[in-house]
């Protein structure tokens, strides 16, 4: 199943069907990539200036549900795979890109 | 809080740094304090226009992605002489210039993810009301997280099929990312062209606001290749167009 599909039709609880996030850290080019729209712009606005607590569960709420998932699932999610992060400095939540570099030409 | 203005082409060549330049010495001029960002590290180029040569001790964004200079250290006021008695102020952030520089970031990459966070981090520490981020040219990691954070994105294309082409693709990645502006400008506009029917056709073809359709001029690149145009040459119809799209763009963001 990919994110972009649609929740379970047989209705099955949100629980049983896992959000299909990719594995792995978070890159620009999978960001780019990522379905629904409102996950994209939850970690767009993540990489800006950050999400305080209220706008972090605003965007769960509105991404969720595309994804047949509650809010705090999601929530969860995107902190266990480390893609959102609580800056203590800022005091807002942030979008955390992952390890991967930019592309390196083949060396001599 | 400082907004970011990214500035970015589909392919190299749109003269996109000297626009970035350029923009920057507009905004300043408006009494703005600008930060710029050469982005573009495999083919540096902007710290020409503003003059800027890098001593022996002057560190550039190189020393922050792939060491541990902070990032305030290594912007440098570049402010032009007829513009530093006002209250406006333009701090570069330059790429490294010399070759092996280079090679080991194109050798050994650096996390986006620092990028980021200088952006950030000397809008804040410099207060600036604008920061303008000079891309490498293309899709990649960068100009993606570029494009992302930006407040506004301002694409630069000639009029030629294939920038036609490359642009809307860079557009469409841009409305994915949710970026809340954008604006278009054509460069290098030959004089046998119609501005108007060019302006109303990439205005048709793309859906975002065209913010100047600039031209074509031999005679700017005599004068001011290796300046700004709009310190040496501000009557010249490429800059008033380009003070009248900083003016719009203020208007904009600020």
């Amino acid at each position: 199943m990919r994110s972009s599909d649609p929740p379970d039709a047989a209705g099955a609880s949100a629980a049983a069907v896992p959000l299909a996030l990719p594995d792995g850290p978070l890159s620009m080019g999978r960001l780019v990539a990522l379905e629904p729209a409102a996950l994209r712009q939850l970690l767009t606005m993540g990489l800006r200036a950050g999400l305080a607590e209220p706008d972090l569960d605003a965007c769960c709420a509105a991404a969720a549900p595309s994804l047949g998932q509650a809010p705090e699932q999601l929530r969860a999610r995107l902190q266990e795979r480390g893609w959102l992060r609580w800056d203590p400095e800022r005091q807002r939540w942030r979008t955390r890109l992952g390890t991967d570099r930019p592309p390196a030409p083949p060396q001599a | 809080m400082t907004r970011i203005l990214s500035v970015h082409s589909f392919r190299g060549g749109t003269g996109k740094s000297n626009l970035s330049a350029n923009l920057a010495a507009a905004f300043a001029a408006k009494g703005l304090r600008v930060g710029v960002f050469d982005t573009d590290l495999a083919s540096p180029g902007i710290h020409v226009l503003f003059g800027f040569t890098a001593g022996p001790d002057s560190h550039t964004l190189n020393d922050h992605l792939q060491g541990s200079i902070p990032i305030e250290k290594c912007s440098h006021d570049v402010t032009p002489a007829s513009l530093a008695g006002g209250k406006g102020r333009i701090y570069l952030v330059p790429a490294a210039m010399d070759g092996d520089r280079i090679a080991r970031l194109l050798r050994e990459g650096y996390e986006v993810e620092r990028l980021n966070d200088a952006l950030f981090s000397l809008g804040q520490s410099q207060h600036l009301d604008l920061l303008i981020v000079d891309t490498h040219p293309g899709i990649n990691e960068e100009t993606l997280l570029s494009t992302a954070i930006s407040d506004c994105l301002v694409m630069v294309m000639r009029p030629d099929q294939q920038d036609y082409l490359g642009t809307a693709v860079a557009i469409e990645v841009a409305q994915r990312l949710m970026v809340p502006e954008a604006r278009l400008v054509v460069n290098k506009l030959p004089a046998h062209f119609d501005a108007e029917q060019v302006r109303a056709r990439v205005a048709q073809s793309y859906g975002i606001p065209v913010g100047a359709i600039l031209p074509l001029s031999d005679d700017l690149l005599t004068i001011a290749s290796g300046s700004l145009a709009l310190v040496d040459v501000p009557s010249h119809p490429w800059s008033a167009g380009v003070t009248q799209l900083a003016a719009d763009l203020a208007d904009a963001l600020l």
